[in-house]
Parts: structure tokens; C-alpha cells; sequence
């Protein structure tokens, strides 16, 4: 730490001191004449205080102890915040944006399951059936639930209507197309393909809108507890100048090398700054790494999920519009596309790019395993895509929805792998945050004690002298 | 109502099938009586307002030649809209090659194959579509094709099934994806342009088909405001283009997406043929015709240019089809319609006997 050898007195503080008024005061105010009085008197007090060494002292110290009281205020008040926002990131918005996620998945997954149900026909699967019905209830609850808490966002507010308003009315759909199937009626994959266009162009838009907005403002938490708390630590670093300073102009006035009051506020001015650098520099480190490691992880997953439920969606919409165009085919080559990447060109794409951010083994092998299955999953269509264009149409339906060997294993497969990578870089992130808030942990109240220790040690040192001179 | 708008069919089609002869006679007297109003009223009555009533029906019931009844019934059609087609050549686009079993190339090659590869529907209930229950492709359509399978092939013979799109099917035939496509086409001069058809084996007409409770009348000032849906690219969007009266034209990729509109309570009514409409009506009995179909159409067989021999081949396979046994029994035609089709298109007590469309050829 270097100290100039004159410091020039207590000169950058100006903004925030309030013992000392007395300072713009010569910068006398032009003509208001009662206000005039009030200043001249203190600044004269103060000048007339200031010729003699005894005022200088009491001045110093006032300066000093109301410095230090200052940097409590400012670092309790920054960690303060940087802590809430620490804990926003941690038990707010990223949870909120996670659950965005889930209602957007569940939807999907609803979505998804409820063609393949529709495409199995009477000979519906009871567990097909209750996959579906686990969706929707889950996509209700978390609606519900985002409409409590969505932090009040009007935009966020508005996607949860239109979710909400929509939800009864797909299920309406779902409900009476499969009752129509049931009777042997066409007009049941009519209904299925409205409430799949519905669900696509509606809710997924919705719901997406809302992972999006709530992951930006995730993200925004995450930059704000991450910021330097700049004030703390400026302030930190001119009460310590200034203490060394006063130390200093002790020094050479009076040949004594140590003030011990100066001294240990200087000491808890040390210990201080030095604490507030380095948890926030832990907490900063442990925030990125909840980011970089986590989050981004988390982003990617849940990109990839939607994409392979969506590729399956459309792989049962082909089938159950039987003919009647080609647009799902197409759409299902998009997405699984965006999913795997173009056939035998992995990079760039959504699992790609999750196991490129998968920081660790046990992130990677889950997300190793969604490509080896999806790549499964890639062939098995092509098969039965083959089987439905050859007339060979309950061949096509049996491997796209039968037990074994089928497309949905596959899928099933790259579902649970998603769903265990998922919870594997949330671990890590719920990890991550933790650690990042903790270290902020004492940090409050170590800046109140110490900047009071420290102004109490600078009174009495002052105190200490200005005995000498009684 | 729904029987009203079937009415065009068996009016050129008398074949009047033996067999429940007592209530024929006695729908006949009937016929022949509303057949003397009928005439009674067009002495009083200008011939162009003729509304289009049972004395027209009566008509038709009474002469069992073909060709001749045919034309007139197409002369002096009451209903100005649903004129049938006539081609550029002065042709009516129905007319098809004459019949002759002969296996020219494209015969031998389907022979041969051992397999006959048919573009199919499988949307369109009654006509052609997938029983949920035993995951069949059944109906209408399936039935023929059955026939002409086993006239090919012999008993049990190995088809094929394709799900076409309805924009795909020249396409089909055009690169030979299929032999045939038998997925309730009409016959236009302008497909003929480029695929070759059977002769007709069904008639019908674009019609409006409205909720039992609608206020709409027919193709008329009642639509005003309404919001019609019909398929994108049908006869329908035609015709809308053309005279919609007033009401919002909405549109959906197929027939029955429109059925699911007007359902949701989001079109007022929709426009298709009126044998897709029964398939409809099958699956919602709350829907009903408004009024008379404005066109008059024939769904054929559609086949490649090239394979005349084919194509004769299959007008030889529809004459026995439309005939009656040998024993009086009803032909294979009827007996499909019957299983197919009756429940939803007929009304035994209004409507006269169903019969297949008169076949005509070209000379």
C-alpha cells in the first residue's frame, strides 16, 4: 500500500461527509442573508478551532470516525444487495426461469403424448394416458403458480394468461378428438391436428416467450450480484488514506511512531476491505460458475428437450394426418435438425452444444447418451418413414408407437437422458448460487463491527492526544 | 333435408334394382303422380322458375334407357349453377374409353407385379379411411378398388395402398407412383388434360352443409355475414371466389378441418361436395344440407394418359359393377352404397331408389 508523503487533507470525501459541513462553506453562498449568518458563524467556529492543534485534532477525528461509520453504511447497504440479488438468482428467478422451462416442456411432453395416445387408438397405452394427464395437471400448477409469483412482470403476466386461457381449451380438443377416434371417426385426427396447431402456435409460443423473459431477467440478477461493489470498496480506500494520513501528520508532529487508536481502525479498515474483496471475489467466481457451468448448461438442455419433444409431436402428426400433406415431415426434420444437427454433422447443435458446456463427467454422460439414442432414434424414423410412404401404414404406426425397437423407445430414451442431465446441472447450479450467497455470508456484519471497532480506536486515539494537551 | 341434397344423383341413375318390388310399385304410382303435378305445374308455370321438384324426380324414374335420359335430364337442369361441365371440344368431361378387357401394357405390367398400387384417401369417412377398431383401410372407394383389384388380379389380390394428399394425386399418376388413384376425384376437362378417367362412378355436387339450427338457407342472400369455411384450392374456393353473398370466406387445408370449425363455433357453415358431406353429417347427425348442390360433378377413377388399356379395362370392371346380378340380387355398386353410404344419403321415403351414374364413352 502506497501512501503519498502529503497526502493532501482528506481531499476526494467531499460528497459524503456529514460532520464537516464546514468544507463548501467558504465557497460562501451568494445572497441569502439569514442562511449567510448560519454559514459564516460555523465556518468561522471552524476556522478559528482550526488555528489551534487541539481543533485540528478534534476535527481530524471527527473526519475520521464519521469516515469509517460511512464505509459500515455503504458496504452494509452494497453487500446488502448484492446479497439479495444473490439470493433472487438463487430461490427467484432462476427457479422461476427453470419453471418456465417446466411448463413449456410439460406442454410439450402433454402435446407429444396425447398424438402418440391418439395413434394408439382404442389400444391406448393407460400409462400414454396418464403421462398426458401428469403434463397438463403439472403445466396447471406451475401456471398457477407463476401467476402468484411471476414477479409481477405485466409481460410475464400476460403470456400466463394466454397460457391460462388456452390450456382448458386444448384439453377440450384432446378430449373430443380421442372420442371421436374412438368412434371410428376421421374427424378425431381432424380435431388432434387442430389442437396440435393450437398448441404449437399459441401455448409453445407463449410459453417459450416466458422462459425467455424470465431467463433474461435471470440473467439481469445474475450481472447485478456480480457487480464489484465498487462504493464499498472506493470508500474503504480513502478512509484507509486518510488514516494513514492522520497517522502520518501525527508521526511527524509528535515523533511517536504508533497511535495505537489510529492504528487499529486503521487495521479494521484493513481487514475489512480485504474481506470484501476476496468474499466477493469468491462469491463473483461461484455466481460465474453457477452461469457458465449451470445455467448455460441448463439453457442448452432445455432446448435440446423441447426440440426432441417436438420432432416426436410431429412424427405422430405425420401418421395420424395419414396422407394428408407432407408440413409435419418437413417440421420434424427441423427440429430434429436443431436437435442432432444435419445428418452426420453434429456441431452447432443444441446437444452439441450441452455437452460442450457439460463441465464435468457426470454432466456429460447423460447428454452422450441423448446423442447416441437420438441418433437411434434418427435411423428408426428414416425406417419407418420408409414403411408409411411403402402403404406399409400400421408397420409404420407399430414402430413409431409399438414396445420394442420402436421410435418412442428411443425417444423415451433421449426424454430420461434429458430429464437426468437436466437435474444433474441444477444440482450443480442450486450448488453453485448456494455457495456464491454464503460467501457474502458475514460479511454485513462484519462491516458494522468492524467500521464502529474502528471508529471507536480512532476517537480514543485522537482522544489520546488531545489529553496531552490538557 | 340432407336427402334434398342427394336428390341429383339417382336422377339420371334409374336403375331401379328388382327386388323390393312392392314398395318400388308403390313408389312408383306415387312418382307418377307427383310426376302429373309436376307437369300440371309447368303447364301453369314459366319452365325457366320450375324449382327443381319431385316431378323432375319422377322423370328420371320413369325410363330405364340410359344415354338419351341422361342428356335430357342435363338439358333442362332447373338449377342454373349446378349446369354440368362441358369441355372445350364441345365433350362432357365423363365420357371415357369403351369398355374391353384387354391387357395391353400397362395391364401386363400390374400383372405381372402381381400387385396392384392404388393413391387412396384416408381422411374421408364412408369414402376411405382406417377403422380405429380393426386398423383397416375401409369404405366407398376401398370397396371399388377391391373390385377392380380382383378383376386384375383374381382373388385375394395384393394391393397396395397409398395415402395421397389431394394436391399430389396428378402427381402420383403422372410419375407412376400408382396405378390408379381412387380418392372421390372428380372428373374435370382439366385434369383430363393431363391423367385419363374411368368412366363416372359416383355424382355429386358442392353443396353448403350448415348446423341443424342455422338460419342459412342455401347459396343465397343468407349467407350475408356468415362465415363459410372451405378447403384451400377445392371446387368450393371456386365457386366462393366467384359469389360468396356476402359472407367471410374461411379457409382450412381440408374438408373436415372445416367440420371442426363450424363445431368450435368458429365458421357458420361449410362448403364440399355433397359425398364428403355425408360423411360428415355421419359424424356430427346435428349438421344438415342447405338446399340444393350448385354443381354437378363425377368422381372417377383416375389412371395415367398412356394406360388407355388400363383405363378401358376398368370400364369394363364398373359395367359389372353397376349391373344387378344375375339373380336380381343389387349390384356390388349397390350393395357398397348400401353399406357405405345410405344411412346418411338416402331417405327411403322421399328419395327414389340410388343408382349408379350412367356411364358414357367416347366414340
Amino acid at each position: 500500500m502506497t501512501h503519498p508523503p502529503s497526502a493532501p487533507p482528506a481531499s476526494p470525501p467531499a460528497p459524503a461527509v456529514p460532520p464537516a459541513p464546514a468544507r463548501p462553506a467558504p465557497a460562501a453562498p451568494p445572497e441569502v442573508p439569514r442562511r449567510r449568518t448560519a454559514f459564516a458563524e460555523g465556518a468561522a467556529r471552524l476556522r478559528a478551532a482550526a488555528r489551534t492543534e487541539p481543533g485540528r485534532l478534534r476535527i481530524i477525528g471527527a473526519v475520521v470516525a464519521g469516515l469509517l461509520l460511512l464505509l459500515g453504511g455503504v458496504t452494509f447497504a452494497e453487500i446488502s444487495a448484492r446479497a439479495a440479488d444473490a439470493d433472487t438468482v438463487r430461490g427467484g428467478s432462476q427457479p422461476l426461469s427453470a419453471r418456465a422451462a417446466e411448463i413449456y416442456r410439460s406442454l410439450a411432453d402433454a402435446n407429444t403424448t396425447a398424438a402418440a395416445g391418439f395413434l394408439a387408438g382404442a389400444q391406448e397405452d393407460p400409462e400414454t394416458r396418464q403421462r398426458y394427464e401428469r403434463d397438463i395437471d403439472t403445466a396447471a400448477a406451475l401456471l398457477a403458480e407463476a401467476a402468484a409469483r411471476s414477479s409481477g412482470s405485466a409481460e410475464a403476466q400476460r403470456y400466463i394468461a394466454v397460457l391460462n386461457e388456452a390450456l382448458p381449451d386444448y384439453t377440450g380438443l384432446v378430449e373430443t378428438a380421442r372420442a371421436n377416434n374412438r368412434q371410428g371417426m376421421p374427424l378425431g385426427g381432424a380435431y388432434l391436428r387442430y389442437a396440435d396447431e393450437r398448441m404449437q402456435e399459441t401455448m409453445l409460443s407463449a410459453a417459450e416467450a416466458l422462459y425467455a423473459l424470465e431467463t433474461e431477467r435471470f440473467q439481469d440478477d445474475l450481472d447485478d450480484a456480480r457487480a464489484w461493489p465498487w462504493a464499498s470498496m472506493v470508500t474503504g480506500l480513502v478512509v484507509l488514506s486518510v488514516l494513514l494520513w492522520a497517522q502520518r501528520r501525527h508521526y511527524l508532529r509528535t515523533n511517536r511512531v504508533f497511535n495505537q487508536g489510529l492504528l487499529a481502525a486503521t487495521a479494521a479498515t484493513t481487514v475489512l476491505l480485504v474481506w470484501l474483496v476476496g468474499a466477493h471475489a469468491v462469491a463473483r467466481s461461484a455466481l460465474t460458475d453457477a452461469d457458465e457451468n449451470a445455467a448455460q448448461s441448463l439453457s442448452a438442455l432445455y432446448g435440446a428437450w423441447t426440440e426432441a419433444l417436438k420432432a416426436r409431436g410431429d412424427e405422430s402428426i405425420t401418421l395420424i394426418a395419414r396422407g394428408a400433406g407432407s408440413e409435419s415431415e418437413d417440421s420434424y426434420r427441423t427440429h430434429m435438425d436443431r436437435l442432432a444437427g444435419e445428418e452426420g454433422r453434429p456441431e452447432g447443435s443444441l446437444l452439441d452444444k450441452a455437452h460442450a458446456l457439460a463441465d464435468d463427467a457426470e454432466g456429460r454422460e447423460p447428454v452422450e447418451r441423448a446423442i447416441e439414442a437420438t441418433a437411434e432414434w434418427r435411423s428408426r424414423h428414416t425406417d419407418a418413414r420408409a414403411l408409411e410412404l411403402a402403404g406399409e401404414y400400421q408397420d409404420s404406426v407399430n414402430m413409431v408407437i409399438g414396445p420394442e425397437d420402436t421410435t418412442g423407445e428411443s425417444f423415451d430414451a433421449v426424454d430420461a437422458s434429458l430429464a437426468a442431465a437436466v437435474d444433474h446441472e441444477q444440482a450443480e447450479f442450486t450448488r453453485a448460487a448456494n455457495d456464491g450467497h454464503s460467501a457474502l455470508g458475514g460479511l454485513r456484519a462484519a462491516a458494522v463491527v468492524l467500521t464502529l471497532l474502528g471508529a471507536v480506536g480512532a476517537v480514543l486515539g485522537i482522544g489520546r492526544r488531545l489529553s496531552e494537551y490538557r | 333435408m340432407r336427402a334434398r341434397g342427394v336428390r341429383t344423383m339417382p336422377e339420371n341413375g334409374p336403375g331401379q334394382p328388382a327386388g323390393d318390388g312392392r314398395r318400388g310399385r308403390r313408389r312408383d304410382r306415387r312418382a307418377l303422380l307427383l310426376a302429373a303435378a309436376g307437369l300440371a305445374l309447368t303447364g301453369s308455370v314459366l319452365a325457366g322458375s320450375l324449382p327443381p321438384g319431385p316431378g323432375h324426380t319422377a322423370t328420371g324414374r320413369t325410363g330405364e334407357s340410359g344415354q338419351a335420359e341422361h342428356a335430357a335430364h342435363t338439358d333442362d337442369e332447373p338449377v342454373p349453377s349446378a349446369a354440368r361441365e362441358e369441355c372445350q371440344d364441345g365433350r362432357d368431361p365423363d365420357e371415357s374409353y369403351a369398355p374391353a378387357r384387354i391387357a395391353g401394357p400397362a395391364v401386363s405390367e400390374i400383372r405381372e407385379r402381381g400387385q396392384l398400387v392404388v393413391g387412396i384417401d384416408l381422411n374421408s369417412y364412408l369414402w376411405g379411411y382406417r377403422s380405429p377398431q380393426t386398423g383397416d383401410i375401409v369404405g366407398f372407394d376401398i370397396d371399388l378398388v377391391q373390385a377392380i383389384a380382383e378383376d386384375l388380379l383374381g382373388p385375394r389380390p395384393d394391393i397396395k395402398y397409398l395415402a395421397i394428399p389431394t394436391d399430389q394425386r396428378e402427381r402420383a399418376i403422372q410419375d407412376g407412383t400408382v396405378d390408379m388413384v381412387v380418392r372421390t376425384m372428380s372428373i374435370t376437362c382439366d385434369r383430363w388434360e393431363r391423367v385419363a378417367f374411368s368412366t363416372a362412378y359416383f355424382e355429386t355436387g358442392q353443396q353448403l352443409l350448415v348446423p341443424a339450427n342455422s338460419p342459412i338457407q342455401g347459396f343465397d342472400d343468407s349467407l350475408d355475414g356468415m362465415r363459410v369455411c372451405r378447403a384451400n384450392g377445392s371446387t368450393a374456393s371456386k365457386l366462393l371466389d366467384a359469389e360468396s353473398h356476402g359472407a367471410q370466406v374461411v379457409g382450412a387445408d381440408n374438408h373436415l378441418d372445416c367440420l371442426v370449425r363450424v363445431q368450435l363455433g368458429l365458421a357458420d357453415a361449410l362448403m364440399t361436395d355433397d359425398a364428403l358431406a355425408a360423411g360428415h353429417v355421419a359424424q356430427d347427425p346435428s349438421m344438415r344440407l342447405a338446399d340444393e348442390p350448385l354443381t354437378r360433378e363425377s368422381y372417377g377413377v383416375a389412371m395415367n394418359l398412356a394406360n388407355t388399356d388400363l383405363v378401358s379395362w376398368v370400364n369394363a370392371v364398373l359395367e359389372d359393377y353397376r349391373a344387378p346380378g344375375p339373380d336380381g340380387e343389387p349390384s356390388e355398386w349397390r350393395q357398397s352404397y348400401d353399406r357405405w353410404l345410405a344411412r346418411y344419403l338416402y331417405d327411403e321415403e322421399t328419395d327414389p331408389p340410388p343408382a349408379p351414374p350412367l356411364p358414357q364413352y367416347r366414340d
